[in-house]
């Protein structure tokens, strides 16, 4: 028998519940979650090993586009608490040249795992690019260029030029901070 | 249309003044070779604790931590057996928390102590004055003083949060008990932000 349409959203909603509301996590609220793509099986989602060439190839090849780098891990509850986030804006600005590149820091043996939450977030689409970090976690940092702990976001223009992140860090990523970099680089919607 | 030039500059030039400050940031406060800066707080034990508490020790092993981070938790069990391993050699881990967060504050660590019998001290700062003394980002955060307390090493205790090669912290102390400086004095830190 298929399951109804009601229960699989009800199925996602209740699993996004619990792995925000796994102890230990410092993202109660989920902002930005429309729009959650169901369905995605583990198997659907691509993953890459990357390091930052590959990385900054990705980021390249997408010269003309906004792109949203997200840093996260299976085992950074904040992160995954924000997925949902970077995967609603890459949903409603795809239209509008917008990309959305994930790296993982889990380990590349772990990536079943990488793929499953992904798959659990909905995070497919023709704009959505996963990798998982080739690098031990003490070189990933570095390599990256993330400071010294996730979540971590960097947003490039258009012309792959990295938007800073305004002070203080503490709210440094909060999501209506990246959606508003995010939107500053899109620019203004064109008209109809 | 001069006027829409200059609020550009003046944008242009804020948003340049920030990214500069967001560097700043990521550059570590102490240099190699500082004296050690003050170091205290409550520990599990209910005992003031100072950097004097330790004066006898040789190598003393300063790790800023905390109980609710991954990172933090994959570590605990290297952190015992390092002071397993470098009790008899005069050398002292000691472990930091500052985070203002429920959960990590003295009750929530008292006990994690306790059930996985930490065999070093674990110390509460409220004031969280050590870890801007020291300029402590994350958790962990490891930080070695020699035998004159001056910062010998600081970064991260070794190079993987899962599958380790490189001891970064033991190689650190090896060199010092040596009599040498370490060959590796600075890594990056990585963990979850310290909550201030």
């Amino acid at each position: 028998m298929k399951p109804s349409h009601l229960s699989w959203r009800t199925a996602g909603l209740l699993a996004l519940a619990a792995l925000v509301g796994a102890p230990g996590c410092e993202f109660t609220a989920i902002d930005g979650g429309a729009g959650l793509r169901q369905g995605v099986s583990p198997g659907e989602i691509e993953l890459a090993l990357a390091g930052a060439e590959e990385l900054a190839a990705e980021i390249d090849r997408r010269r003309g586009q906004v792109v949203l780098v997200d840093f996260w891990a299976t085992w950074c509850n904040p992160c995954k608490g924000k997925m949902p986030h970077t995967v609603a804006l890459a949903e409603e600005f795809e239209g509008r040249g917008f990309a959305v590149i994930t790296v993982s820091l889990d380990s590349p043996d772990e990536s079943h795992g990488v793929k499953e939450f992904l798959a659990e977030v909905g995070a497919k689409g023709d704009n959505i690019t996963h990798f998982v970090s080739k690098y031990k976690t003490g070189e990933a940092v570095t390599a990256f260029e993330i400071g010294d702990s996730i979540p971590y976001y960097k947003v490039y223009d258009r012309e792959g030029v990295i938007a800073p992140f305004p002070i203080p860090d503490d709210r440094k990523f909060s999501n209506q901070v990246i959606r508003s970099l995010v939107t500053n680089a899109l620019g203004p919607n064109p008209p109809p | 249309m001069m006027q829409s030039r200059i609020a550009v500059f003046i944008a242009v030039a804020l948003l340049a003044f920030t990214a500069c400050q967001s560097q700043a940031k990521d550059k570590p406060k102490l240099s190699i070779g500082d004296p050690a800066p003050p170091l205290g707080g409550t520990s599990v034990e209910d005992r003031e604790v100072t950097l004097a508490t330790f004066k006898d020790k040789d190598v003393l092993v300063v790790a800023f931590t905390c109980n609710h981070c991954p990172v933090a938790k994959a570590y605990e069990d290297r952190f015992i057996q390092f002071q397993k391993d470098y009790a008899d050699k005069g050398v002292q881990l000691v472990a930091i928390c500052v985070n203002d967060r429920d959960g990590d504050r003295l009750p929530g660590m008292k006990k994690r102590a306790e059930e996985k019998g930490f065999n070093f001290p674990y110390i509460y700062d409220e004031s969280q004055e050590s870890g801007r003394a020291y300029g402590a980002t994350c958790t962990p955060h490891l930080f070695v003083l020699d035998g004159d307390r001056r910062v010998a090493y600081m970064g991260s205790f070794d190079d993987d949060m899962k599958n380790p090669e490189t001891p970064h912290v033991a190689n650190a102390v090896d060199a010092i008990l040596a009599g040498k400086k370490p060959e590796v004095a600075v890594t990056k830190q990585f963990g979850c932000g310290i909550k201030w």
